[in-house]
């Protein structure tokens, strides 16, 4: 028996209560629902789970997180809110849309799986080895984000965007999960995002992503961006500490086409972020960043994939952590450059500052390089504060405390200050700040703060 | 009239290493002091042991900043303390800050100056407006303050940086650390012309320095040669020259 899906199965019994939906997504939900029975929860003998143990996932049982009906919604005060200028939002509660939450601004169409009688949603591109499967994902590697996704998927939200629009406020997608508080079940949910992106845009798009209670939230989010458009995303986590995040990305690029993407892994007890990121076509170019803070015993894992499957493509990437107490985090680098890539540029970076000896940090850069012509670079740092750089600001009167403070509040506000999109960046900058200012959540200003 | 620092038998180590062996110097308020020497004679562990770094350490001896009309034991202050008494070092390879813009790091050194001597603290908008007076000391534009300190800034500019800093914190005593190596002409005479501006009868500049050139522009009361961790000899303006034309050896004789 595979692991945990003793625990698994009384939330597959719940999906199968849930309200109508189409044909197509029963068959991917019953699809979805067969591969984790199979293959069972991750466990540390998978190399992509090697540094990250989810046995605490086994400890209780699990339940499909409630849908709830418009006169029952918990207060939308009760989840973070994006603190900067945006064009609208689209907000998901427990992996279906809520209308009430949302605003959906011009040039932006929004669908949800009622609306594709048969199975119309174009999840991820193709790529030279196969589909993009919306059960198992890459074809290169199976997911084990997309499938446990798959298997408790109760709605899909489709964001069409106008070709030519330009969206300089990010819209912004809110992905929630509220559940149990029971220590003895999991609440999980399973919100699938589908962002198509046409030639002539330029948009900013945010996720934000956050659970109240015991919640296992599994977001699995596509973006498609066609020939020459230009994408600024950011994606979020705000997940409480008593909640677990297993989110998955895939962003996909045509020809000439540019993304900057940024992560910033904020909470969750356990959060594990995959992104994986296709360069499809000739003159694509990702800048793929991240931060990510965790105290107490949190545990947080990135897993990057970048796939140069053209010539004349271009990565760049840096990851930065600030690691307190007993927490431990993990950076998986992975970056394919295919056979006839030639012309490709790839850099990767991976800072971690240390500000506990019971901190941890495992680090792996991946680099599987077929081509010839190319530039390929990867580096990870793994220190404690500098203390050059401690005496440097001491020398212009700032108390030693405050100096160290503004150095690891620099260190991570570094990956803010990169981003391109101005409301982007301020915003990210104000959830850093607050986070690194002992918040823990962002809420409205008429909402309050939770521990 | 009373020193503004008067540093005594001054010995110090680094790593357990004496560098510094029996230094004396006196300087007094309106004064110029140039440091020269040849390389490893101390130039440099003398400007870190002033400003407080914390892997010298002074072994014998004594260093006095006058506060208040009061003789006051610098080595016991931490290097924020002193910073906060008046003392400024220009740092001869300035520390690249990332994530931190240049203005909020100003204004923070400001500010905690502003604080440990009792006057009120400058918002975001007074703060820009004093600021703008001292960056057109040192010819930056704006665009400087909205990046971090330092990261990505040319040579010439992070030793801009470091007067615009003293223009920002007015410290009474001043040293600079090799602050013209490097710089071509243009960035020395925007350097020197702020230290300049600077000057007044109330503080002293110390300018450790290999080149003559830079005594061009801005002129000292004293030149003096410091090897193997003692001043040898000390004389007027005259003697930069004498140095620049003939070495060291004769002195080292």
């Amino acid at each position: 028996m595979s692991f945990g899906v003793d625990q698994l199965k009384p939330a597959f019994d719940g999906i199968q209560s849930a309200r109508a939906v189409p044909d197509w997504l029963l068959e991917l939900r019953s699809a979805g629902e067969k591969t984790v029975l199979r293959e069972g929860l991750p466990t540390r003998s998978l190399e992509a789970w090697k540094y990250t143990n989810l046995s605490v996932l086994a400890e209780g049982t699990w339940e499909v997180a409630e849908a709830f009906a418009s006169d029952e919604l918990p207060p939308r005060t009760d989840f973070p809110s994006w603190p900067s200028a945006s064009c609208g939002e689209v907000a998901l509660l427990n992996g279906v849309m809520v209308p009430e939450w949302s605003s959906t601004p011009a040039r932006v169409r929004v669908r949800t799986s009622n609306q594709f009688e048969s199975s119309p949603v174009h999840f991820g591109h193709a790529s030279a080895h196969g589909r993009w499967s919306a059960v198992t994902g890459s074809p290169e590697k199976f997911v084990a984000q997309v499938s446990l996704n798959a298997s408790l998927m109760r709605d899909v939200v489709v964001i069409d965007i106008e070709p030519g629009t330009i969206l300089r406020e990010p819209l912004v997608i809110s992905t929630f999960s509220f559940g149990t508080e029971s220590l003895t079940k999991w609440s999980a949910s399973a919100p699938r995002v589908v962002v198509n992106v046409p030639a002539g845009c330029e948009v900013a798009i945010v996720e934000m992503t956050a659970g109240e209670g015991r919640t296992v939230n599994i977001p699995v989010t596509n973006v498609n961006i066609a020939k020459g458009a230009r994408v600024s995303h950011a994606r979020i986590n705000l997940t409480q500490a008593s909640g677990v995040q297993l989110g998955y990305t895939q962003i996909s690029q045509a020809r000439d086409s540019f993304c900057e993407t940024y992560q910033f892994t904020l909470g969750g007890r356990i959060s594990r972020e995959d992104l994986e990121i296709r360069l499809n076509e000739a003159g694509a170019e990702a800048v793929l960043d991240g931060l990510y803070l965790a105290d107490g015993r949190r545990h947080v894992d990135h897993s990057t994939s970048v796939e140069h499957a053209a010539p004349h493509t271009t990565s760049s990437q840096l990851y930065k952590g600030i690691l307190k107490d007993e927490s431990r985090a993990v950076f998986n680098g992975r970056v394919r450059i295919h056979r006839d890539s030639q012309q490709v540029n790839a850099a990767q970076l991976n800072n971690n500052l240390l500000l506990s000896k019971r901190a941890e940090v495992d680090t792996k850069p991946e680099l599987e390089i077929d081509a010839d012509d190319v530039k390929a670079s990867h580096g990870a740092t793994i220190g404690q504060i500098d203390p050059e750089h401690v005496f440097y600001l001491r020398a212009r009167a700032i108390p030693e405390a405050e100096a160290i403070k503004m150095l690891a509040n620099g260190f991570a506000q570094d990956v803010a200050f990169r981003i391109r999109n101005e409301a982007i960046r301020k915003g990210a900058e104000t959830i850093v700040a607050l986070k690194l200012a002992g918040e823990s959540t962002v809420t409205d200003s008429a909402g309050d703060h939770h521990a | 009239m009373m020193n503004l620092l008067e540093i005594k038998n001054l010995h110090a180590s680094v790593d357990g290493k004496p560098v510094l062996k029996g230094l004396n110097l006196s300087v007094a308020p309106g004064t110029v002091h140039a440091i020269m020497g040849p390389n490893g004679a101390g130039k440099s562990t003398l400007s870190k042991v002033i400003a407080g770094h914390p892997a010298y350490e002074v072994t014998e001896g004594s260093m006095e900043f006058e506060v208040n009309f009061k003789m006051k034991d610098l080595l016991s202050l931490e290097p924020d303390e002193r910073a906060r008494d008046g003392v400024f070092m220009a740092f001869q390879y300035p520390v690249e800050v990332p994530g931190v813009s240049n203005e909020t790091f100003l204004r923070t050194a400001f500010n905690s100056i502003s604080k440990a001597q009792g006057a009120e603290e400058m918002n975001e908008e007074q703060f820009r407006k004093f600021l703008q007076k001292k960056m057109d000391l040192v010819s930056m534009d704006s665009r400087f303050l909205d990046r971090a300190v330092n990261t990505g800034f040319s040579g010439g500019e992070k030793k801009r940086n470091e007067i615009l800093q003293m223009a920002v914190l007015s410290p009474r005593l001043a040293i600079l650390d090799e602050t013209d190596s490097g710089l071509d002409i243009d960035a020395l005479r925007i350097v020197a012309d702020g230290v300049n501006k600077l000057k007044s009868p109330e503080n002293a500049v110390v300018l450790i320095t290999h080149y003559q050139r830079l005594l061009d522009y801005i002129v000292p009361d004293y030149v003096h040669v410091l090897a193997n961790g003692r001043i040898i000899e000390t004389g007027d303006k005259s003697l930069a020259l004498k140095l620049e034309e003939k070495g060291y050896d004769w002195l080292l004789q």
